[in-house]
């Protein structure tokens, strides 16, 4: 039994101690306890106790554990785990799904079960990833290859609509081709009263070339004169071939004034020309006809026109024909003043 | 030195499966330290305290390397290396193996053994006592990276702390 002082004194450091276990402040310990090393030890320990806890207990867990044994010991395990399930979470974030808490109960399964379900989830987020841009390549290579496709056909439609309008052996538009763009032309020139000329030559005494030469060389024949129609022509000059040997030309905006100037250059141009064959140089003229639209337009249909048009144009053409080949006629409103132009091979011709 | 009669190879080790087909591999922990503390107590004897501390580091950082380049060859990444090691260290019985820090760019670790082989349940003697363990993991550490490391225990259960907590620092 504790004598009523010895029990005093013990009330008064379990008081104290408790104090120091519970207070919010842990209190001083009083000076009269002073000399009791031991009990100034465990004092100081609990009052660092304390603060290592509240800093833990605020996520500090860099302080030192202040005590040893068997208290300290389990304090510094429990730290060393919360620093290693730090670590072990910084490897989860960087994308270490293989990290596995072993020790702290309850929580280690709950973490556990998060990584791995992170982990699936990811796996399954790459997979999709992965099948989208299988997807995203396969659409791509289809867009390609239909692309590539497109432009095929393009290529191939642009082909045929060339071929459907280009004479295959001088490159010059067929008749059937000329006969629309002349539609579109007389129905412009008429609308807006701008002048429109069509000329047409026919290669003289072609059946000759043929005969004596080959139908081989006439062909080469018919190249060389488209060839000196395109290089006479400016581009928006219309040139066809319209039958065997006979050639066409639309001009706009030209009366037929000037449009017998350019018929008459390409005369001489082809008078001058000289194709080199095994049989020898072959030398060929043209005979012109050269009519405009705009002057005499009524208001006949377009069809009417067109057909009167290039009618014109032939008569005139047939004029230089029976004048002795090799030269242009023109037939127009002014070819009532029929006559001898001041060039020799340029004829006036009135069909009336 | 002249001729080496224990340079350490393998082989020294001995076809155990051959030589103990009934004991297998384990023996009791208690055999381990009695010869290691036997050893501390007749080298101490010989070269003093310090110079048996320094004996053990080398020994274990020797073991250490040696451990590595058998166990963990053709492992490159540092974290496939550590959790290599903690699985090895777990399944031989040698302790359990926790990283606190690991910054490799700054070269410093902090790690901690728990129920570590050479020391936990000793009693508290006021000095750290896992000198092997130290070299242990510089050695492994040196042969993983290819840097020297000085590894120090910071904490021991001899000293009071039951689990044995380390750092180790690059020596660049």
């Amino acid at each position: 039994m504790l004598s009523d002082k010895d029990h005093g004194a013990a009330e008064e450091l379990a008081k104290l101690l408790l104090d120091a276990l519970q207070c919010f402040e842990p209190p001083a310990l009083p000076e009269r306890f002073a000399a009791v090393d031991s009990l100034q030890t465990l004092h100081s320990s609990l009052c660092l106790l304390r603060d290592f806890l509240h800093a833990a207990s605020n996520g500090d867990l860099s302080a030192k554990v202040p005590l040893q044994g068997y208290l300290g010991g389990t304090l510094k395990t429990l730290q060393a785990n919360l620093r290693h399930m730090t670590w072990q979470t910084k490897m989860v974030a960087s994308g270490d799904f293989s990290q596995r808490v072993e020790f702290m109960g309850e929580f280690s399964e709950s973490f556990n079960a998060m990584v791995v379900q992170l982990d699936q989830t990811l796996q399954e987020l790459r997979a999709k990833k992965a099948e989208l841009s299988r997807i995203n390549e396969e659409l791509r290579k289809e867009n390609a290859i239909r692309k590539e496709t497109e432009a095929e056909l393009r290529k191939s439609k642009e082909e045929l609509l060339r071929l459907a309008m280009t004479d295959a052996l001088t490159g010059l538009f067929n008749r059937h081709h000329f006969n629309q763009v002349v539609e579109e032309e007389i129905g412009r020139a008429l609308r807006y009263r701008r002048p429109l000329s069509v000329m047409l030559f026919d290669i003289d005494f072609f059946k000759r070339v043929n005969d004596n030469y080959g139908h081989s060389c006439g062909d080469r024949v018919l190249s060389m004169v488209a060839r000196i129609v395109r290089e006479v022509l400016r581009s928006t000059e219309i040139a066809a071939r319209y039958g065997g040997e006979e050639f066409i030309v639309l001009l706009p905006e030209t009366p037929a004034s000037k449009a017998a100037t350019v018929a008459e250059r390409l005369r001489s141009k082809i008078e001058e020309a000289v194709l080199a064959t095994e049989r020898g140089p072959i030398r060929v003229t043209a005979s012109f006809g050269v009519s405009d639209v705009l002057e005499r337009s009524d208001p006949r249909h377009d069809d009417q026109l067109l057909s009167e048009f290039i009618s014109t144009a032939d008569r005139a053409m047939y004029a230089s024909k029976e004048a002795g080949r090799n030269r242009v006629t023109v037939f127009g409103a002014e070819q009532s003043l029929s006559g001898r132009s001041p060039d020799r091979s340029i004829d006036f011709f009135s069909g009336s | 030195m002249g001729d080496r009669k224990y340079k350490f190879s393998w082989d020294l080790l001995g076809n155990i499966s051959e030589g103990r087909p009934n004991l297998g591999p384990n023996t009791r922990l208690e055999v381990y330290r009695l010869m290691q503390y036997a050893f501390r107590d007749v080298i101490e004897q010989h070269v003093g305290a310090e110079q048996t501390d320094q004996i053990f580091y080398e020994a274990g950082k020797l073991a250490g390397e040696e451990f590595c380049q058998k166990l963990f060859p053709g492992i490159k990444d540092f974290n496939q290396f550590i959790k290599s090691l903690q699985e090895t260290l777990r399944d031989m019985g040698i302790g359990i193996l926790r990283i606190e820090e690991a910054d490799l760019e700054k070269g410093t670790l902090v790690l901690t053994v728990s129920e570590d082989l050479d020391c936990s349940g000793l009693p508290e003697l006021g000095y750290e006592t896992c000198t092997y363990d130290e070299g242990f993991i510089a050695g492994l550490l040196e042969s993983f990276t290819g840097t020297p490391f000085k590894v120090k225990e910071i904490d021991c259960w001899c000293t009071g702390d039951r689990t044995c907590r380390f750092t180790a620092q690059a020596q660049k």
